[in-house]
């Protein structure tokens, strides 16, 4: 990424406000799916999180590395009436925590505002620049 | 005063001697040859190389205007875009121009503005969402914040050029 330029500082806010809505989109699809039992191959929803990485190793904005997939352990909840429930009445449900969700919104929320500061004081600096044309 | 040049003049071949400054050119008499980057000492003028990117045109009013055309067709690519966020199949829709300007100085190493015009291009290389629509909000917004402080030098740098005029003429006074 081309960093010594008069623009750099836009251009890497913006990529922030690019993996930050990324980063939305990704808990939003958890929070949708916090009771989906079945997701294809006889298993729940597993949980997604994005994995982000620096554009180059110098200065620069980030990018999306890949989306993954959570590993951990489904929960079992007893509902035995449930058609999906198994002998012992457990039903498994996706790897998803409501609550952790919400901070991670929190997060990624704070970022993107974060970001957009950024971009907001770049452009009153650059008018300050300006200013000294007058 | 010639003393004070004279010293100026010391210095910088000091810094010369030190490596610290080098400038394009050879105007100034008793000047060495230029070295292995065509390069002379700074106290020999800045007069402009071959190697110098020029216009044809020295007219200020006339490179801002370029500019100031260039910005406004952005910012008309930029307006369409948005609108069709949500359009099926639309590619985002950039604008070419300083890349043209550049290969314009490169080739004859000199260019006429007027000939320059901005160009609507297709980029394609952006990545496509599911409705084969690559338009992304974020990145819009970007190139409207860089266009708007963009399109402000221009307007700035044009002011103070009318009141230079003004000045000049003599009309800014009482």
């Amino acid at each position: 990424m081309e960093v010594n330029n008069i623009f750099g500082p836009v251009d890497i806010a913006i990529s922030g406000l690019r993996a930050q809505h990324k980063q939305m989109e990704v808990i939003s699809s958890n929070v949708a799916n916090a009771r989906t039992t079945d997701a294809g191959k006889g298993e729940p929803y597993r949980r997604l999180e994005a994995i982000f990485k620096t554009d180059g190793d110098d200065i620069g904005g980030v990018s999306l590395d890949e989306i993954v997939k959570d590993m951990s352990d489904f929960d079992r909840i007893l509902d035995p009436g449930n058609p999906n429930a198994d002998e012992q009445g457990y039903v498994t449900m996706p790897n998803v925590s409501l609550p952790k969700e919400m901070i991670n919104l929190n997060i990624a929320m704070r970022a993107y505002k974060a970001n957009a500061a950024i971009l907001k004081r770049y452009q009153a600096m650059v008018e300050t620049a300006l200013e000294l044309l007058r | 005063m010639t003393g004070f040049k004279y010293l100026a003049r010391l210095l910088l071949i000091f810094l010369e001697q030190a490596k610290f400054v080098y400038r394009f050119g050879k105007g100034f008499p008793f000047c060495p040859v230029p070295n292995e980057h065509g390069l002379t000492p700074i106290w020999c003028g800045a007069k402009m190389g071959p190697k110098t990117k020029m216009s044809k045109t020295s007219n200020i009013i006339d490179f801002l205007e370029a500019g100031i055309r260039a910005e406004s067709l952005r910012q008309k690519s930029i307006a369409n875009n948005i609108a069709n966020l949500e359009t099926p199949g639309y590619r985002r829709l950039g604008i070419k121009f300083e890349e043209l300007l550049a290969k314009a100085l490169d080739s004859s190493g000199s260019a006429d503005l007027s000939e320059i015009e901005a160009q609507i291009h297709q980029l394609n290389t952006t990545p496509v969402k599911s409705n084969g629509n690559d338009v992304n909000l974020e990145v819009e917004v970007g190139e409207m914040v860089k266009n708007t402080l963009r399109h402000k030098v221009y307007i700035r740098a044009l002011i103070k050029k009318y009141r230079q005029m003004e000045l000049a003429m003599n009309t800014s006074s009482k």
